[in-house]
C-alpha cells in the first residue's frame, strides 16, 4: 500500500532548479534511501516531504490526501535532523515528551510514552539529564525516541549517522534498520554514503541535478544502473564501448557499458582464458592491497581499466608486465542509450 | 607708550613697574562662544593694541574659572577674571581677588555707583555691563504688548509660559525677584510659591538655550528670557517681543576682577581700564547688548532698546540684588522648587 | 623570557591602573563624600536625609517607573524588530540600512533631538497637529513635560540596545530547533513560546539589563523632556553638584541610585535563575 506519493515536484531557487520533476510512490513499511552527492536536490526533496519548504509545482500525498498545503506541526510524519536538534534548554524526558503533549496527551502520559520511547533506545535510565551533557551516539538515539514517539507513519532521516565516526555509524546502521522492523514505519533516509545506503535499505533512489535517475532494490542499483552517473556515484565501474549484439567489445562508438572492477581478471596468458570470455591485452601500471583485496590498474587500447581479486595476484603479474584483460560477457552490463 | 609709562610711575605699587615694562603677556579668563568672541573684539584686542601686551585667552564658565583661581591661588597664572555676578562674590569670599584701586585707572570716574563692587573698603569687582531676564513674548500669539508680569498667568497662555528652574543661574534670583512683585514684603516666600503653583507653564528651563529653542518652536510663547538671548531671535527675523514691565526686570552683569598674586597687576589694572572705556562699553553693548556700567555711552536708537533697561529705561528699572542673599537661600528655595513646582 | 613576562605585566597593569584612575577612583570619592559632612567629619546624616524623606521615595519610584516601563517598552519593540532584522529581511544591503536607521539617534546632538522633539511633540508640533486636524482633540495633548514624553524620548534612545542584544540571540537560535519543533507538532506561536523565547531568553535579559542600567542612570534625556517638571534621582544629584554645590548629599543621591539599581538587577537575575530552575524542575 503507498503511504506516501510524491507526484511531479518541482522545486526552483532563483534561476537554480533544486528539483525537477520528482515522482516516487514509497510503500508502507519501506525502508528507502535518497542518495546523492551534495546538491542533488535529496534533502530538498525530503523538506518538502515535511513541510519546511513548498514545492513550486506538484503534490505530496500521504495515505492519498493531499497534504502539499499543510504545514509541518499538521503533517503525520516525523524527522531525525542532522545535527539532533535537540533542546538543549530541556531534560531529555522532555525532549520526548515534547511531541505527545503537543499531540494533546495529558503529562504524565506523555511522560510515560516519553520513557517507553527511551526504553527502546535504551536511554531511559538517562531521561532526567540534560541532552547538551551527552555523548553524540546518545544524543543520535534520544533524537530517535523524540521521532518515533509519536509513532508516525514516515519518519525522515536527514542524514543522521554523519556526524558519527565509522564504528558507532556501522552499529547505529543495523540498530536503525532493527529498529524499524519492529516498529513497521516506513524510513526514508537520506544520505550521501552510498555503503550506508546499500546496507540498509530495501530500495535506493539515486538522485543527481535534481532528478532521480534510478529507483531499485540496492543490488540492482549496483548490478544494473541505469545510467553512466549511477554506475560510477555506486561503486567502481569499467566503462567499455561495446555494439549491443552480444557485448562485443569495439573500440570505438557503440554504446557505453559497465564491468564491475571483481568481474574484470587478469590473466599472464591467453591460455588461461576460460571459453566464451572475451579479452584484451593490457600493461599492468600499478597494484595495490588493502586488507585480503588486491587492485589491478590497467591501460589497454588507450583506456584505464581496474581489476580486482580477492585472492592473491598470480605469479608473473608484475608492474609493467603485459597481461590479457578478462570478462564473461554476461556481466558487462548495457546502459540504456 | 608714554601714556602708560605715566600710569605706572603714578601707580602706587612702585615695586611692580618693572614686571609691567617686561610682561608681554596677561591672561585673562572669560567665557567662550559669542561672549568671548565679543569681549576679545571690544577689549582685548584695543588693549593689546594700546600697550603692546599680549592677550592670553582662558576660557571658560564662571563656576570653571573660579575652581581655576582657587587651584592656582599659590601661583596665579590667570591675571583678570571675568565672573558672573554671584560667582564674583564667591571667589571673594574665597580670597583670590585682589583688591581694585579705582584711583588708577583713568575711566574709573565714569562708573555707574552700582556698578562697584565693595568687600569693607576694598573694590573687589567692577561691572563690565548688565544683561536681565525681561518678558519676552510670541508677537503672534501674545498681541498686545504686556505691561505686567501678571501677563505670565493670563489664561489664554496657559501651557505656553516658560520661567527659569533653579538649575539655571536665573531661577533662585527670579523666584526673590518675584517674591519682591507679589510677596508680603517680608521675606516669606509662601504666597510666591502659592502664585507659582498657579502658573501653567509649559517648560521650566535649565538653559537660556532651551528657552531660544522653545520660543523658536513656538512651543511656548511668554516667559522671561535674558535680553540677548530675546534680541538674537528678533534680530533673526522671529516674530518675538522683549519688553521690561511695569514691575522692572530682574538683571545682574558680568563682573572683572584681578585675581591675588598676579604677576602684571599694572597691565591687569590698565586692561580694567581698556574694559571701562567708553569704546568698549559701546562695542559690548552693540554685539551682546550688554547695558553699559559706566556713563556717558551714546549709543544708535537700534541699539538702545536691546539693552537690558528696554527701550526708554534705566539701570533704575533693573532689580539688582545682593548676591549673597541669594545664595543664602538656593538651597532652601532649590528645595522647595523641587518638592513643589517640579513635579 | 623573564623580559617578555615583565612587558606582558607592564600592559596588564595597564588598563587596571586606567579603570582604578577613571572608574573606581571617583566612585570612591563619590562613596567618601557621601558619608562625611561638609566639614569632612562620619555622618550617616546625608543618606537619613535621602530616606527619610518622603519627597526622595516619590522621586525614587518615578525614576524606577520610567526605567521599569522604558525597559519594558524597549524589550516589547526590540522583539519583533529584531525578529524582523535577523528573520525577515533577507537582503543585507536593507539590513545594514536598517541597523544604522536604528543607531543613527545615538549619533545625533542633544541639542538637535531636544528641537526635534519639540518639532514633534510639542503644543503645535506635528503629532498634535495631525490630531486636531483629525478633529481628535481640541486642545493639544501634553508630551513634554510629562513621564509620556520621557518615556517615548527614553524609547527611543535605547531601543537599539535591546535590538541589537536581541537580534544577536536570534541568530544564534538553530532554525533545525524551530524546525523540530513544528515537525513534532507545535505551531508557530506554541514554538516561539516553547523554544526559541526560552532559548533567547538570555538576550532578552541582556538587553533589558542594559536598557534598564542606562534608563536609570540618564539625566539628559529626562533633563530636556521633563521640562523641569518631572525628576528623576539624576536630576536631583546633578542639581546638588552643579547648582547647589553640596557634593555631600549630591553623593548620597548618587550612591542611592547605585545601590537601588543594583539590588533591582540582582532580584530580576536571581527571579529569572529561579523562572529557569522552576521550569527544569517541571
Amino acid at each position: 500500500m503507498t503511504v506516501l506519493a510524491i507526484s511531479n515536484v518541482s522545486k526552483s531557487f532563483g534561476a537554480y532548479r533544486a528539483l525537477d520533476n520528482i515522482s516516487l510512490d514509497i510503500q508502507e513499511g519501506e525502508f528507502i534511501s535518497l542518495l546523492g552527492p551534495s546538491g542533488c536536490g535529496k534533502t530538498t526533496l525530503l523538506r518538502i516531504i515535511a513541510g519546511f519548504l513548498t514545492a513550486g509545482s506538484g503534490k505530496i500525498l500521504i495515505d492519498g490526501d493531499d497534504v502539499s498545503a499543510l504545514p509541518p506541526n499538521r503533517r503525520p510524519l516525523n524527522t531525525v535532523f542532522q545535527n539532533y536538534a535537540l533542546f538543549p534548554h530541556m531534560t531529555v524526558q522532555q525532549n520526548v515528551a515534547y511531541g505527545p503533549r503537543r499531540a494533546g496527551a495529558s503529562k504524565a502520559e506523555a511522560d510515560r510514552r516519553a520513557l517507553e520511547a527511551l526504553e527502546m533506545v535504551g536511554l531511559a535510565h538517562l531521561a532526567p539529564r540534560s541532552p547538551r551533557a551527552m555523548s553524540g551516539g546518545q544524543q543520535q538515539r534520544v533524537a530517535l525516541a523524540r521521532a518515533i514517539v509519536n509513532k508516525p507513519k514516515l519518519l525522515l532521516l536527514d542524514e543522521p549517522l554523519s556526524a558519527l565516526d565509522l564504528q558507532l555509524r556501522k552499529r547505529m546502521q543495523i540498530e536503525l534498520k532493527q529498529l524499524q522492523g519492529r516498529l513497521g514505519i516506513t524510513f526514508i533516509f537520506v544520505t550521501h554514503d552510498q555503503d550506508e545506503a546499500m546496507a540498509m535499505s530495501d530500495r535506493i533512489a539515486v538522485m543527481s541535478n535534481g532528478r532521480i535517475e534510478q529507483i531499485d532494490e540496492a543490488e540492482h542499483v549496483y548490478r544494473r544502473p541505469n545510467t553512466r552517473f549511477v554506475a560510477d556515484f555506486i561503486g567502481e565501474s569499467n566503462f567499455l564501448s561495446v555494439v549491443p549484439d552480444g557485448g562485443r567489445l569495439v573500440a570505438e562508438g557503440g554504446q557505453d557499458a559497465v564491468l564491475r572492477p571483481e568481474n574484470l581478471r587478469v590473466f599472464a596468458s591467453a591460455e588461461e582464458l576460460p571459453s566464451g570470455w572475451q579479452s584484451l591485452p593490457a600493461t599492468v601500471k600499478a597494484i595495490t592491497y588493502v586488507g585480503g583485496t588486491s587492485n589491478i590498474y590497467l591501460t589497454a587500447q588507450g583506456r584505464e581499466l581496474h581489476a580486482r581479486r580477492y585472492s592473491p595476484v598470480p605469479e608473473g603479474i608484475t608492474e609493467g608486465s603485459t597481461v590479457i584483460a578478462g570478462f564473461d560477457p554476461a556481466e558487462l552490463h548495457v546502459l540504456r542509450a | 607708550m608714554k601714556r602708560l609709562l605715566a600710569a605706572s610711575t603714578m601707580g602706587i605699587l612702585a615695586g611692580t613697574t618693572a614686571s609691567f615694562a617686561q610682561g608681554s603677556t596677561l591672561t585673562v579668563a572669560y567665557y567662550g562662544g559669542n561672549w568671548g568672541e565679543a569681549f576679545d573684539a571690544c577689549v582685548a584686542k584695543p588693549f593689546a593694541e594700546a600697550t603692546g601686551v599680549k592677550v592670553v585667552a582662558e576660557i571658560g564658565n564662571s563656576t570653571t574659572t573660579l575652581a581655576k583661581l582657587q587651584q592656582q591661588a599659590a601661583d596665579a597664572v590667570i591675571d583678570v577674571a571675568y565672573l558672573d555676578g554671584g560667582i564674583s562674590e564667591l571667589a571673594q569670599e574665597s580670597g583670590v581677588l585682589q583688591p581694585i584701586d579705582l584711583g588708577t585707572l583713568a575711566n574709573a570716574g565714569a562708573l555707574k555707583p552700582q556698578a562697584i563692587y565693595k568687600a569693607g573698603n576694598d573694590v573687589f569687582a567692577v561691572s563690565a555691563g548688565y544683561y536681565s531676564l525681561g518678558l519676552t513674548y510670541n508677537t503672534q500669539e501674545v498681541t498686545e504688548t504686556p505691561t505686567s508680569w501678571d501677563a505670565l498667568w493670563n489664561e489664554d497662555y496657559a501651557g505656553a509660559v516658560t520661567i527659569p528652574s533653579p538649575n539655571n543661574s536665573a531661577g533662585v534670583p527670579f523666584v526673590l525677584f518675584l517674591n519682591g512683585v507679589y510677596g508680603d514684603g517680608t521675606g516669606n516666600l509662601d504666597p510666591t510659591f502659592a502664585k507659582l503653583k498657579e502658573l501653567d507653564a509649559g517648560l521650566l528651563y535649565d538653559t537660556s538655550g532651551a528657552a531660544s529653542n522653545a520660543f523658536q518652536s513656538n512651543e511656548v510663547i511668554i516667559g522671561p528670557h535674558f535680553n540677548v538671548g530675546a534680541w538674537d531671535l528678533i534680530d533673526a527675523g522671529m516674530p518675538i517681543g522683549f519688553v521690561v514691565p511695569k514691575e522692572g526686570v530682574w538683571a545682574t552683569d558680568a563682573r572683572m576682577h584681578i585675581v591675588k598674586g598676579t604677576k602684571n597687576p599694572d597691565a591687569a589694572a590698565k586692561f580694567i581700564d581698556t574694559a571701562l572705556s567708553s569704546q568698549a562699553a559701546t562695542c559690548l553693548a552693540e554685539q551682546l547688548y550688554l547695558g553699559p556700567a559706566v556713563d556717558g555711552v551714546e549709543l544708535p536708537a537700534e541699539v538702545e532698546k536691546k539693552l537690558p533697561w528696554g527701550e526708554g529705561g534705566s539701570i533704575d528699572n533693573l532689580k539688582l540684588f545682593d548676591w549673597t542673599e541669594v545664595n543664602a537661600q538656593r538651597q532652601d528655595i532649590t528645595d522647595r522648587w523641587n518638592r513643589e513646582i517640579a513635579n | 623570557m623573564l623580559g617578555s613576562r615583565s612587558t606582558l605585566l607592564w600592559l596588564l597593569s595597564l588598563p587596571v591602573i586606567v579603570f582604578t584612575a577613571f572608574f573606581l577612583m571617583p566612585l570612591a570619592v563619590v562613596l567618601i563624600s557621601s558619608f562625611t559632612t561638609g566639614e569632612g567629619d562620619f555622618t550617616l546624616m546625608q543618606y537619613g536625609k535621602v530616606l527619610l524623606d518622603s519627597y526622595h521615595w516619590q522621586v525614587i519610584i518615578t525614576t524606577f517607573r520610567i526605567a521599569i516601563l522604558s525597559t519594558l517598552i524597549c524589550v516589547l519593540l526590540g522583539y519583533p524588530l529584531a525578529w524582523y532584522l535577523v528573520r525577515i529581511v533577507k537582503w543585507r544591503t536593507w539590513r545594514r540600512a536598517c541597523v544604522i536607521l536604528l543607531i543613527l539617534p545615538l549619533f545625533t546632538s542633544n541639542i538637535v533631538r531636544s528641537f526635534g522633539w519639540m518639532v514633534l511633540l510639542g503644543r503645535s508640533g506635528l503629532v498634535n497637529d495631525a490630531l486636531r486636524g483629525a478633529g481628535l482633540i481640541d486642545r493639544p495633548i501634553k508630551f513634554l513635560g510629562t513621564e509620556t514624553g520621557i518615556l517615548i524620548g527614553m524609547v527611543y534612545i535605547l531601543l537599539p540596545f535591546a535590538v541589537l542584544t536581541i537580534g544577536n540571540a536570534l541568530a544564534k537560535v538553530d532554525p533545525a530547533l524551530e524546525q523540530a519543533s513544528r515537525d513534532l507538532g507545535a505551531d508557530p506561536a506554541r514554538t516561539f513560546f516553547s523554544v526559541t523565547l526560552p532559548l533567547t531568553m538570555h538576550g532578552v535579559l541582556a538587553g533589558g539589563i542594559i536598557v534598564f542600567s542606562m534608563a536609570i542612570s540618564a539625566y539628559v534625556t529626562p533633563a530636556l523632556l521633563s521640562g523641569g517638571k518631572v525628576t528623576v534621582l539624576a536630576m536631583l544629584a546633578f542639581q546638588q553638584y552643579s547648582t547647589v554645590f553640596d557634593f555631600n548629599f549630591g553623593g548620597a543621591l548618587s550612591i542611592t541610585l547605585l545601590v537601588f539599581t543594583m539590588a533591582l538587577i540582582g532580584l530580576a537575575t536571581w527571579l529569572s535563575r529561579l523562572g529557569t530552575a522552576a521550569e527544569k524542575a517541571a
